[in-house]
């Protein structure tokens, strides 16, 4: 990497004699011109001259850090999509914001179905606090491949074994009750504030930074509850440290047969988190086809079902059109929970 | 050391202003609601140290009158970090390996090397090795740019 | 216990596990040295690629790459002042100093001996007494995280060298940088000016890239500062006896208080090792010069940051909560295999859990096999030409900076940060305050305030529950304390 660098300046002139530098000077040239040309090469082979989609490997941007529950559903995803689209898809992690840092990248993008955004429940929950220049139709909703509802848990000695039982408790303690979430206007906080709205109880809702660390607060006690996804207290549940008293889904959740809904336990809630594949509005209609079929076949696929099943991913796809519809349902409902909380400055 | 006096005494100017706007914006949060700290108890109250911190600063070097300012040598930083922000502006632009390569040729010249096609050599190799590394081994994606 | 020692045995005798142990560490020390590069980055890419490994392999990559970054950012640090992981920051203080003064050799040797023993001790009270741990890491919750952070914050005059003023004024500098960004409880935005870059706060690593390596190499590129090196003082293979005698006593004592830290769910090596290096600055003799090279201050955080990493494996495997944030990565390379770390591991499954025993401490040896070899290689890092060096930081720093947000704002960040740095560093600021401000300010406050809802307002939360109690009367003392021995030196300030 240093070949004059060892030597400082003045002795590189004194000791080499004039006849040595140029052969140097010349390995140095022919080197410089073969890396240019690889340069070129490496341009020229970029983009695919004919014209047909995908010209070039495709991007999937995750607003969210690697190693997070987003990330590993992008490259399942980008892994299953690889084969049959022909080319690589990369997934990139543009994060900060709250996600709203990967939207507003993956808006910017040039609409050629390149760029392909992971979207998720906080595009509903960050334009109403006026934090971010989007809103959620500025996207073009592809495909929604999973949903994760909250679960309400608590630890496995807690004095209640149905939801009812929960809330009668939470009745008695004149809101004295602590529900962890994963932080202010996050997924899961909207979902303690639906719930105890719906079954008529006050609650203190505590802020942490992130499900993990709510979860971990309620195993040390430190808290009564959390409104947290499945996935998220599954291993805590198998072993025998937390108990979930009922999920928040329209119907029982096929990992998890024995739970019951809250709807059965007699509250009025659905509420929870999903991701999806978007891509910014203007993209050519025949792209956007292609794109759709396949994400939905790439979703389908048994490598990526048997990827979700072993990551606690709950798959609900829905197509463009169902996904849309539910996206502007749940906007309006957090739009106006939001309000009730007062997050929104 | 004489030289100090001054700067000591214009970072605790600075130091007091800062808190000072700090303080000010903070007052414009919500308020503390009820009994639970909000978010502006803690920017006010490290405002409240800093502030006289700064003015400690200020006042301790304003008793020892400055002299003169020695011209101190900070060339090559200046151009160095100019020449930083300069690669950071063009390196969306051009891509990586090609924005890279420019910098640290200019960069290595501008520092007193003499020898530009072994600087260029140099340079180029380093950025397709971290160009390698970061997007063949890693996997993490780097501006592509108009060149790469 | 037979079925067990086979387990390890039937691991250990697996050509693959070693050679994905071998690759792993290499690898890790590599990530670890790149500036932006961090542990929980280099893991968390890896996890995806062991979905089509075998699990002990899997592991065992895993583990290398985590033990391998820890010690990797040391290097770079001493050598260069360019900490390549938070977790070095420590280090330097003391590590850079010995390499201005050509004994550069000799602290490698210094941290890889420190770093061995407190990943050994670390892994052995990860093996004997991890249920007891794990149970004593869970009572920390809102009021004992703030007491902890608080704790750790008095710290800021011991590390602030001969100039306390200057050193409080960079702190609270650093604390009131790190309120930037939603506020974690009640949602509000404070100072982000509409920048939506900014929403999660400064970023951290921009913020060490730039007080450190960037202002590092603005002041390598001054031809004034440019005589940093003294020629390179030929060094043995590994520590000098004298330097393990004298440095014993402390490395043992962080490797205990790294352990215990590194257990802890809400805190990581960073803090572990600047914990360990305040404790041993605040229990130093009076012939050692903290500050100035002094060995000691090296085997603290060394051996406090490798124990700290051991530390999070303890709640890991025996609750399945991750003591940090590379082992919350890790746990989705657990889950993919169809394992439930937690409680039910160690009864079912209690050879595959002493297999990770060994592997972690395999690890351990193996980073100080590949230290202590390759620090004759690395110290070639410090003869490099002031030309060539100081572009190639930059550009790794800038690099380093984009990569981990894929953000061009941290970019510019980092270059921000290296220019305050640098002049911080030219006019007596010490900026590893500004460090350790950032990392433990959003810690206080956040638990503070948390604290404070659980309680529904009242401040008795913090003085009813015992450890929280106990550690905030440390930390009024240890105030107190140096405040006292430097009262002369306060004194004479105002």
């Amino acid at each position: 990497m240093t070949s004059g660098s060892r030597l400082p300046v003045s002795s590189t002139i004194q000791r080499r004699g004039l006849t040595a530098l140029p052969r140097r000077d010349k390995i140095a040239v022919a080197w410089v011109l073969l890396l240019l040309g690889v340069l070129g090469w490496m341009r020229y082979t970029r983009d695919d001259a004919t014209g047909v989609f995908p010209q070039r490997g495709l991007t999937l941007i995750c607003p969210y850090s690697p190693g997070g529950g987003t990330d590993l559903f992008c490259r399942g995803l980008a892994r299953a999509a690889e084969p049959l689209l022909g080319r690589g898809v990369t997934v990139n992690n543009i994060t900060g914001g709250g996600g709203g840092v990967g939207f507003s990248a993956g808006l910017l993008a040039r609409p050629d179905g390149h760029t392909l955004t992971a979207v998720t429940f906080e595009l509903l929950s960050l334009p109403p606090q006026g934090l971010v220049p989007f809103a959620y139709d500025d996207f073009e909703l592809l495909l929604r491949v999973n949903m994760d509802p909250s679960a309400v848990t608590v630890r496995a000695d807690f004095p209640a074994s149905t939801l009812q039982e929960f809330v009668a408790k939470a009745r008695e303690r004149e809101g004295k009750l602590s529900i962890g979430t994963s932080g202010p206007a996050s997924v899961w906080h909207l979902a303690a504030a639906r719930l105890a709205r719906s079954a008529g109880f006050k609650a203190r809702l505590v802020p942490y930074g992130g499900a993990a660390p709510a979860v971990t607060a309620l195993v040390g006690g430190h808290i009564d509850a959390v409104t947290v996804g499945p996935g998220e207290v599954m291993s805590h549940v198998k072993s025998g440290q937390l108990k979930i008293l009922a999920i928040m889904s329209e119907q029982r959740l096929e990992g998890w047969p024995t739970i019951p809904t809250t709807r059965e336990s007699g509250v009025d809630v659905v509420f929870g988190t999903w991701r999806g594949v978007a891509v910014p509005r203007g993209v050519p209609v025949a792209v956007l086809a292609r794109l759709r079929k396949v994400l939905g076949e790439a979703a389908r696929s048994p490598e990526f079902i048997s990827f979700a099943e072993s990551t606690g991913l709950n798959l609900a796809l829905a197509d463009g059109d169902t996904f849309k519809a539910a996206v502007e349902a749940q906007s309006i409902e957090v739009r106006a929970l939001m309000d009730e909380l007062g997050v929104m400055p | 050391m004489k030289r100090r006096v001054s700067v000591d005494a214009i970072a605790g100017a600075i130091v007091v202003m800062l808190s000072m706007a700090v303080a000010v914006g903070a007052m414009r949060f919500p308020p503390t609601s009820g009994t639970v700290a909000g978010p502006a108890l803690f920017p006010l109250l490290l405002a409240a140290i800093w502030g006289p911190l700064g003015l400690i600063l200020l006042l301790k070097h304003l008793r020892v009158a400055p002299v003169g300012q020695a011209a101190a040598p900070v060339r090559p930083m200046v151009g160095l970090l100019g020449l930083s922000v300069a690669y950071a502006g063009v390196l969306p632009l051009l891509g990586f390996v090609s924005a890279s390569a420019l910098y640290l040729t200019i960069a290595i010249e501008f520092l007193g090397y003499r020898h530009r096609w072994r600087a260029g050599a140099v340079a180029l190799s380093l950025a397709f090795l971290v160009f390698w590394v970061f997007r063949g081994v890693m996997a993490v994606p780097l501006p592509d740019g108009w060149i790469g | 216990m037979p079925a067990e020692i086979i387990e390890i045995l039937h691991t250990l005798g697996s050509g693959a596990v070693w050679l994905a142990l071998l690759g792993g560490v290499l690898g890790g020390l590599f990530v670890g040295a790149m500036p932006g590069l961090t542990a929980t980055m280099g893991v968390a890419l890896l996890v995806p690629f062991t979905f089509s490994m075998p699990i002990m392999p899997a592991l065992a990559l895993l583990i290398g790459v985590y033990s391998g970054a820890i010690y990797g950012g040391t290097i770079t640090a001493v050598l260069v002042r360019t900490p390549g992981t938070p977790a070095s920051a420590a280090t330097l203080i003391d590590g850079y100093p010995l390499t201005q003064r050509g004994e550069g050799g000799r602290a490698l040797a210094i941290a890889a001996a420190a770093a061995l023993s407190g990943g050994t001790i670390g892994t052995l009270l990860l093996i004997l007494l991890s249920p007891q741990i794990s149970a004593f890491a869970l009572r920390f919750g809102a009021p004992e995280y703030c007491a902890l952070a608080l704790c750790g914050l008095t710290m800021i005059v011991a590390i602030s060298a001969d100039n306390p003023l200057n050193g409080a004024i960079a702190a609270v500098g650093g604390l009131i940088l790190a309120t930037v960004g939603i506020d974690p409880i009640s949602g509000y935005p404070r100072f982000i000016f509409g920048a939506v870059s900014l929403m999660e706060g400064v970023s951290f690593i921009p913020a060490l890239i730039g007080l450190f390596a960037v202002s590092e190499a603005l002041r390598v590129a001054d031809s004034d500062a440019a005589k940093m090196t003294t020629a390179a003082q030929p060094h043995g293979w590994f520590v000098r006896q004298a330097d393990a005698i004298r440095c014993s006593w402390t490395a043992i004592k962080s490797a205990f208080i790294g352990t215990f830290v590194g257990a802890m769910p809400g805190a990581g090596c960073d803090i572990a090792a600047f914990l360990g290096y305040s404790e041993a600055k605040r229990s130093a003799a009076p012939a050692d010069r903290f500050g100035e090279g002094e060995i000691k201050g090296i085997a603290a955080p060394e051996a406090a940051k490798t124990a700290a990493s051991s530390g999070a494996m303890i709640p890991l495997l025996s609750l399945g909560v991750p003591g940090d944030s590379v082992t919350a990565v890790m746990i989705g390379a657990f889950i993919i295999h169809g394992l439930q770390p937690g409680p039910l591991m160690f009864t079912e499954q209690a050879g595959l859990v002493y297999a990770i025993f060994a592997l972690v401490l395999l690890s351990h040896v193996l980073v100080f096999g590949f230290g202590s070899i390759g620090a004759r290689l690395f110290l070639r890092l410090v003869a490099i030409d002031r030309r060539f060096l100081a572009p190639i930081i930059l550009l790794l720093s800038m690099v380093g900076a984009y990569a981990m947000r894929s953000n061009m704002v941290d970019v510019w960040l980092a270059l921000g940060f290296g220019a305050v740095g640098y002049a911080m560093h030219r006019h007596g600021f010490p900026v590893a305050p500004v460090i350790l401000a950032l990392i433990l300010g959003p810690m206080a406050e956040e638990n503070f305030r948390r604290a404070l809802v659980i309680s529904d307002g009242s401040p008795a939360i913090f003085f009813e529950r015992p450890i929280a109690a106990t550690l905030l009367a440390l930390a009024v003392l240890s105030a107190i304390g140096t405040a006292w021995r430097r009262r002369r030196m306060i004194h004479g300030l105002i």
